[in-house]
């Protein structure tokens, strides 16, 4: 509240225009000193970061810790990334964080714990009862996935994850790596190969 | 619409999501008519899609992240302890102070007096904590930006240009 008893007027862009505001528009409100313009930003990306850094994780906890350590970075980040940031280019912040959230997953998974094969018995299984034998098998092609996606080169899993598990078409996923189109597809494609090679069969070699 | 066969992953890829053209899907149909090496790697390829592709993100997992996100504090940065390196800097300084302090051998053989020496022997224990007192406190172990930082940095001039400029 001010000295003459209205309240604060606080830069609510969060509502101007008839659409929704373009993420630019809430990062150039955040650094204007719009409290609820991050929290918007969070809203609207989380799903996809999720997405993405979920594969890095073992467990949905897991996974919600890296979605928060995501935003929580892009959060402390922002006093200095955003002013510089090219705010008339649409799509310059979703691929910032894109990048920052893909990171996070790459760092989580740096520790060999965390994507070691483990034998059947370290599992969390039910004691008995019906589905076990398919929860292990489940378990196990998950396992065998990820020592897969791990034998991937650096520029491939990144293009492996934007594309399958953020679902991005490849203009975008070239857009948030700095490559380009093609540069992505033939990426993807020789990622493929080798996750075929690993998970059985001919491929790359 | 010529089919590049070192594409060919990413255009099943596109398919799947029905995110080919009219054209381009039938492009890439004839292609795999006429080429037996692209026919027999789409349809393994194919499998590997269906093995790799994750679920899509449910509501009930939104929900989840949602409450925890309301109800929890976040954990640090995970694979980030710094807590052990700034002990052993904390260390490693404590002991090339005491070196450094410690009078020459040819003097002490010589039985000359030096007040640093004297100090030095009377150091108890944790002098490290008395010299460096911020060094292994809670402080000491904030994330430090290295590798992964580069998530956030805009180095990449293809997106948000020259930043020097």
């Amino acid at each position: 509240m001010t000295r003459s008893g209205r309240p604060r007027q606080v830069p609510q862009l969060t509502l101007l225009g008839r659409g929704a505001p373009t993420d630019e528009s809430l990062v150039r409100a955040h650094l204007e000193g719009d409290r609820a313009a991050f929290g918007l930003l969070v809203h609207r990306h989380e799903r996809l970061v999720l997405a993405l850094v979920r594969r890095y994780a073992r467990t949905p906890e897991e996974a919600a810790d890296l979605v928060q350590q995501s935003f929580l970075r892009a959060f402390a980040a922002a006093g200095r990334v955003f002013p510089r940031m090219r705010l008339g280019e649409p799509g310059a912040f979703r691929a910032w964080l894109l990048r920052l959230s893909v990171n996070v997953g790459k760092n989580h998974a740096r520790d060999g714990r965390r994507w070691r094969l483990e034998p059947v018995e370290a599992m969390e299984l039910p004691a008995g009862g019906t589905g076990v034998t398919e929860r292990i098998e489940a378990e196990q092609q998950k396992r065998l996935v990820r020592a897969a996606l791990d034998g991937l080169s650096r520029r491939q899993r990144e293009v492996f994850g934007l594309r399958v598990d953020g679902e991005l078409p490849f203009a975008e996923v070239a857009r948030v790596l700095g490559i380009t189109e093609n540069n992505a597809k033939v990426n993807f494609h020789h990622a493929m190969r080798r996750l075929r090679a690993q998970l059985g069969g001919e491929g790359e070699r | 619409m010529n089919v590049d066969c070192e594409l060919l992953g990413a255009l099943l890829s596109e398919r799947r999501r029905g995110e080919l053209s009219a054209e381009q899907a039938d492009s890439l149909t004839a292609h795999l008519g006429g080429c037996a090496r692209c026919r027999d790697e789409a349809e393994a390829l194919g499998s590997v899609l269906a093995v790799v592709e994750l679920p899509p993100v449910s509501a009930a997992e939104i929900e989840a992240l949602r409450a925890r996100r309301v109800s929890s504090p976040p954990p640090p940065i995970p694979g980030r302890d710094w807590r052990f390196p700034a002990v052993l800097v904390a260390a490693a300084a404590a002991a090339v102070l005491t070196v450094s302090v410690r009078p020459a051998p040819h003097l002490r053989r010589e039985g000359v007096e030096t007040g640093a020496a004297d100090r030095t022997e009377l150091l108890p224990a944790g002098t490290s904590q008395e010299l460096f007192p911020d060094l292994g406190s809670d402080g000491a172990d904030q994330p430090v930006d290295t590798a992964d930082d580069d998530a956030l940095s805009l180095e990449e001039p293809g997106l948000f240009g020259n930043l020097d400029g």
